[in-house]
């Protein structure tokens, strides 16, 4: 079943576009199903639902107790499949993440197959909470398991063709943390800020509803397995090839891709920043890649069979920003000038 | 004054008949009788003095215009008033003008007309106003050797006439004219200030207009540079669904906020979609820019 509905999506032709319109419908019952628990955040919703269909891997960032848990706990429940969670902390191992060790009930050591193994290969959905609590030992195996989607463990290559990895990372504290190496970073699709919401409504809602106090209640009113998480691979390549992305717009992204890598070059002026020192590197060609892979399903998830620069746009902060290396001198600024970074690239680069 | 020639003697009409008593007296007065040239003016008074209740019948007097071959009459003039002793005195003011080219000194006269007047029932008549006199021919001065020019007068100096005022008027008409020109140039956007950056579209419609003409790759020329001059306009790069953003920036633009829709629709089609083509009519793409160029100037 699963076997021909994925050939029949491969096989494009007649069928593909109906088919994708007909995904197209799963996808925004998946936004709205998630926003029954998560309310204020439809952005963040809709850069989620983004990277589900680019098969990404998402790193959210935020304060404390701005819902980023919440909303991938709903986004895992809506999505369906299995779902495994792990809190990152100084002490964890890479083998805390494979292996479960304890004494059984005959007092007898054991190993157990951990976190990441648990569900088999069959895993959706690992949740890496507080990723830069974790030591870079951790943040090496992670590395593999995105970027390969596999694992070695009990002596066999374990693989993992659903997995998608989310994980969050607070950004009050600076004690006892790891900052996630360049590498790691480049993996994750988006890195999206999740903010308190400022609609005045919404917070008051938060804040006296009762329906928000009970956070595994919430989770639990939402509709599991909207969409097959297994044919999320086959969505995604058919959505790449069905969307159309014109050379005008190639030349749009590669002059993008330039100014971000050279600003001065382009015209861009941040107030107290020397532009040829400020970027260390960055703007990888696998950046840019993912930014035309969420570029396209924005469009299809906005009902277009083209790339328009508004997708490219919408999905550059998400994409790029984390993307960019500054001078350690400037590193520390880093939240007022990336963004500032990005917007004026946008403002620079004329659209075709 | 010219000796007073009498030219015809105080006639008295003794004849018989009651004629002879109502014109009591006829004379012709003239200037002198001699030294008539070609040309010369004759000024002849005949005064009649008649009876009462006797009136002077004007009918029988010549009227101006040519009187013989080489005479004529330019004037003959009627006065009236009392005469001594009772009766009415007639002067009769005739004026002459003689053409005669003498060859040679001879006499020459102005006939005579006749004087007439009736009291009514009953007429009498008379002849007056001859007059003869000499007349001579015109001479050439003989040259003098060496002395011809004396014979030209010395040509008369050109006037200038004063164009002082009228060239300091001229100048500030022309100034005010150029005035007006540089203003003009300027509100439209024309050179020299065609990249003056609160107009970016009237140098875009030109541009515009000049583009579509050149096919289809002039046609998505003249759309980049539509494009390009909406980002002028907004100071950043436009895009589609910033149009709400931009009109709310620039009210100016909100008239035509359909065709800007439109348009960026198109483009969009144009530039990203998958059949290349099915850019917007030329003439519409015109159109549009001519109209945000009168927008952006009412702005």
């Amino acid at each position: 079943m699963t076997m021909s509905r994925a050939a029949e999506l491969r096989a494009g032709g007649e069928q593909s576009p109906a088919s994708l319109g007909e995904w197209r419908e799963k996808a925004l019952a998946f936004e709205r199903e998630v926003g029954t628990a998560v309310v204020g955040q439809p952005r963040v919703v809709r850069l989620l639902t983004v990277a589900l269909f680019a098969r990404g891997h998402v790193l959210l960032e935020g304060d404390v107790g701005v819902g980023k848990t919440t909303i991938l706990r709903a986004v895992a429940r809506a999505l369906g499949g299995p779902f495994e969670r792990i809190e990152g902390t100084v002490d964890l191992m890479p083998t805390d993440m494979l292996y479960t060790a304890f004494v059984d009930d005959d007092g007898k050591p054991r190993v157990e197959p951990g976190p990441v193994l648990h569900h088999g290969e069959d895993l959706a959905v690992f949740f890496f909470n507080e990723i830069n609590r974790a030591r870079p030992q951790v943040h090496s195996l992670l590395l593999r398991l995105m970027a390969e989607r596999s694992v070695t463990a009990f002596g066999k290559e374990w693989s993992f063709p659903h997995l998608q990895v989310f994980a969050d990372r607070n950004r009050v504290e600076k004690e006892e943390t790891f900052e996630l190496p360049a590498a790691a970073r480049d993996r994750f699709l988006m890195e999206i800020a999740v903010d308190a919401p400022t609609d005045p409504e919404v917070r008051r809602e938060l804040v006296f509803d009762p329906r928000f106090y009970d956070v595994d209640r919430l989770i639990g009113g939402v509709a599991e397995g909207v969409i097959d998480h297994r044919q999320l691979g086959e969505v995604g390549r058919a959505i790449q090839e069905s969307v159309h992305a014109s050379r005008a717009l190639e030349n749009y992204v590669l002059a993008l891709w330039d100014a971000l890598r050279a600003p001065a070059a382009a015209g861009v002026e941040i107030a107290g920043v020397d532009m040829s020192r400020l970027l260390q590197g960055g703007a990888s060609p696998r950046g840019v890649g993912a930014l035309v892979r969420a570029a396209r399903v924005t469009a299809w998830l906005e009902g277009r069979d083209m790339v328009l620069p508004e997708d490219v746009r919408a999905m550059f902060g998400p994409v790029m920003a984390h993307r960019v290396f500054l001078d350690p001198i400037y590193e520390t600024r880093r939240e007022r000038i990336v963004p500032d970074l990005c917007r004026q690239v946008f403002e620079r680069v004329p659209t075709p | 004054m010219a000796r007073l020639a009498i030219a015809a003697a105080l006639v008295l009409l003794v004849s018989a008949g009651t004629a002879a008593a109502q014109i009591r007296s006829v004379r012709t007065e003239g200037p002198r009788p001699f030294g008539v040239l070609l040309g010369d003016v004759l000024k002849l008074t005949t005064t009649v003095d008649v009876d009462a209740p006797f009136k002077l019948d004007g009918s029988t007097l010549p009227r101006p215009g040519p009187l013989t071959y080489s005479l004529e009459l330019r004037s003959i003039d009627v006065t009236e008033q009392a005469a001594p002793g009772g009766g009415t005195r007639y002067r009769i003011a005739a004026e002459y003008q003689t053409f005669y080219s003498a060859l040679e000194t001879g006499e020459q006269t102005i006939p005579s007309f006749t004087v007439a007047v009736s009291d009514g029932s009953r007429r009498a008549e008379t002849q007056a106003g001859g007059w003869s006199y000499l007349t001579s021919p015109l001479r050439p001065i003989q040259s003098l050797a060496g002395e011809s020019d004396q014979r030209l007068r010395p040509d008369v100096q050109p006037v200038i006439p004063p164009v002082g005022p009228a060239r300091d008027r001229l100048i500030a008409v022309a100034a005010l004219a150029a005035l007006l020109a540089v203003a003009l140039a300027w509100s439209r956007a024309w050179p020299p200030f065609h990249k003056r950056r609160s107009r970016p579209f009237a140098a875009a419609a030109r541009e515009v207009a000049r583009l579509v003409r050149r096919g289809e790759d002039g046609r998505r020329a003249a759309l980049l540079r539509l494009h390009r001059a909406f980002d002028a306009a907004w100071g950043k790069r436009l895009l589609g669904e910033d149009i709400g953003a931009f009109l709310r920036d620039h009210p100016a633009f909100a008239s035509r906020a359909e065709e800007i829709r439109s348009f960026f629709a198109a483009s969009r089609r144009a530039f990203f979609g998958r059949e290349q083509g099915d850019v917007l009519a030329p003439d519409a793409l015109v159109r549009l820019a001519r109209d945000l160029a009168r927008a952006e100037r009412g702005a």
